[in-house]
């Protein structure tokens, strides 16, 4: 039999649990009704910022967890991807030896990384310092933030392609959200096909690509690159490599996976596209010569004239085949803003990244050239 | 609460938060990130009473969504449930040993990380339940177990603790009968 003084700590525990509960209530209520500019929001970009050098330093510290993550990631591998692996192994052990020979050399490549001579855009080069500390976000945390020109909305890349968007921006850091991300979206299509379709991430990191008609080809490997369309990223960056195709005849879309081209695991160093006046201007701001209509996009669109993404092929060892096509064939879409940030069926999102900076690239003779 | 007891406790908050915040990204498997935090919120609320145990949990979860993208809220919630909902086995004779305290911590990690995925499911930041559980909830709870034996000293039992640390002359003194 329970003492009286037991049951009033029961009772005191059981209405600090219905505060707790209330107050969790009302949290995620107010977070998800309020959008990005709401209170809730600026705290939690305020903490983020805060704890970016704690993060930091963590994730210098624990460099030698992450390899042994990768060595258990990499168990599911086939032995023809391990022969594959080692061959490219050796091959990039003779390049670092060749590498070493000169310093300053090194000092070049290294800056090469910073992907912008190879796509000639005007961006900044960051460094990941830290991952998303739960499950359920894919986000990275970079060294560079608005001091250094970086806005929320910026299209983020690697050496092999796109790999998200800037969500928030403190002074000295940025977080950015992948495109694995389930609250992602990009507007993206097939090289080979030009079909136009959305791509989508999921909870475990895998890409889909959605509002592709049964009717088009779509082969296993084809390059998916950005279209552009809405805006908000630039168009013709590599995104990733078609996995499967699956559909059923009374399906009225193809069922897409899309393999990226990097794994959130391995980012170092990643190049937030800024722009400036002169290459990137607001996507609603349409130019005459950008030549609108065209085929109709199902994503909106952004009604930017022909692409700047020069061929990448020189500079960066990996984005041979993914490198993007020429756009001067590819129609652009109409006026429009569009959100990337929730799903097709309409589902809110917590998260959503609002398409305020919207930025379309200007034509430059570079597209041209590698057409 | 004792002041000692308090102050360790919120140190040990500090720790976990730091350990979350700056350690467990690096130690992902998969893209599954361990819940440090989810593991010392069920440790603390054998330790404790009900009342601080479920304070601490909301605490840590509020904090710990900030730091991560999550909507403010959902840890907060899930860990206070799970920390009012293991506190009233901390004295049951059932949980004396060691193994089945463990199997308890591993049963409210799971609890745990299912209450997260309902929430975020039906405030609309997951759109896929079933899957969810299985890319997030099944291998997280798995992961967060392997950890919990991490935690495994702290889950002695009390009665064990009792025995192991003897008493001074004083609660001696107290504890026996006047003459």
């Amino acid at each position: 039999m329970a003492l009286p003084n037991q049951n009033s700590r029961r009772l005191s525990a059981t209405v600090v649990l219905i505060v707790g509960l209330l107050l969790s209530v009302i949290s995620m209520t107010v977070w998800v009704r309020e959008g990005e500019g709401g209170v809730l929001h600026q705290i939690h970009d305020a903490t983020t910022i805060i704890t970016a050098p704690l993060q930091s330093a963590g994730y210098s510290l624990t460099s030698p967890l992450r390899s042994l993550g990768r060595m258990v990631d990499n168990n599911g591998l086939s032995n023809s991807e391990i022969e594959a692996l080692r061959d490219e192994n050796e091959r990039l052990r003779s390049e670092i030896i060749r590498l070493q020979e000169n310093e300053s050399e090194t000092q070049l490549l290294y800056q090469l990384l910073e992907i912008r001579d190879a796509y000639g855009l005007e961006s900044v080069g960051a460094r990941v310092i830290s991952r998303s500390p739960d499950s359920w976000n894919r986000t990275i945390t970079i060294n560079k933030g608005t001091n250094a020109g970086v806005r929320v909305g910026m299209p983020v890349m690697s050496a092999n392609g796109l790999i998200g968007q800037v969500e928030s921006a403190g002074p000295s850091s940025a977080v950015v959200r992948l495109i694995t991300d389930q609250n992602s979206g990009v507007a993206v299509f097939i090289q080979g096909s030009r079909a136009e379709g959305i791509m989508y991430g999921s909870p475990d990191g895998t890409l889909y690509l959605r509002f592709i008609g049964l009717d088009v080809d779509v082969q296993p490997g084809a390059t998916i690159v950005t279209s552009g369309a809405g805006g908000v990223y630039p168009k013709g960056i590599p995104v990733g490599t078609v996995q499967s195709v699956s559909f059923l005849p009374s399906d009225v879309e193809q069922s897409i996976v899309i393999k990226p081209l990097d794994r959130s695991a391995f980012y170092e160093v990643v190049l937030v596209i800024i722009g400036d006046e002169s290459e990137i201007r607001p996507a609603d701001d349409s130019t005459p010569d950008n030549g609108g209509g065209g085929e109709p996009s199902g994503s909106g669109g952004g009604g930017e004239p022909s692409s700047s993404l020069p061929n990448s092929s020189s500079s960066q060892p990996n984005s041979s085949g993914s490198q993007p096509n020429s756009s001067s064939s590819q129609p652009s879409s109409s006026n429009g803003s569009q959100s990337y940030s929730s799903r097709g069926s309409g589902q809110p999102s917590s998260r959503a990244i609002p398409p305020s900076n919207n930025y379309t690239l200007l034509s430059t003779s570079t597209q041209k050239e590698n057409s | 609460m004792p002041a000692r007891q308090f102050w360790t406790t919120v140190l040990s908050m500090v720790v976990v938060f730091i350990l979350q915040v700056a350690i467990a990204p690096s130690l992902a498997l998969s893209e599954v990130v361990v819940e440090i935090s989810l593991c010392f919120v069920i440790v603390n609320a054998l330790q404790v009473s009900q009342s601080a145990a479920t304070i601490c949990a909301f605490v840590l979860g509020v904090l710990i969504d900030l730091a991560s993208g999550s909507p403010l809220g959902v840890r907060a919630f899930s860990y206070s449930l799970v920390a009012y909902s293991i506190n009233p086995l901390a004295g049951a004779t059932m949980l004396d040993s060691l193994l089945a305290r463990y199997i308890a911590l591993v049963a409210m990690v799971f609890s745990g990380e299912l209450v997260i995925a309902l929430l975020q499911s039906i405030i609309g930041v997951d759109s896929d339940l079933t899957h969810s559980l299985l890319t997030r909830v099944l291998p997280g709870g798995l992961y967060d177990s392997v950890v919990g034996l991490f935690f495994l000293p702290l889950l002695r039992s009390k009665n064990n603790r009792d025995i192991r640390q003897p008493k001074s002359k004083k609660s001696l003194k107290e504890t026996l009968p006047p003459v």
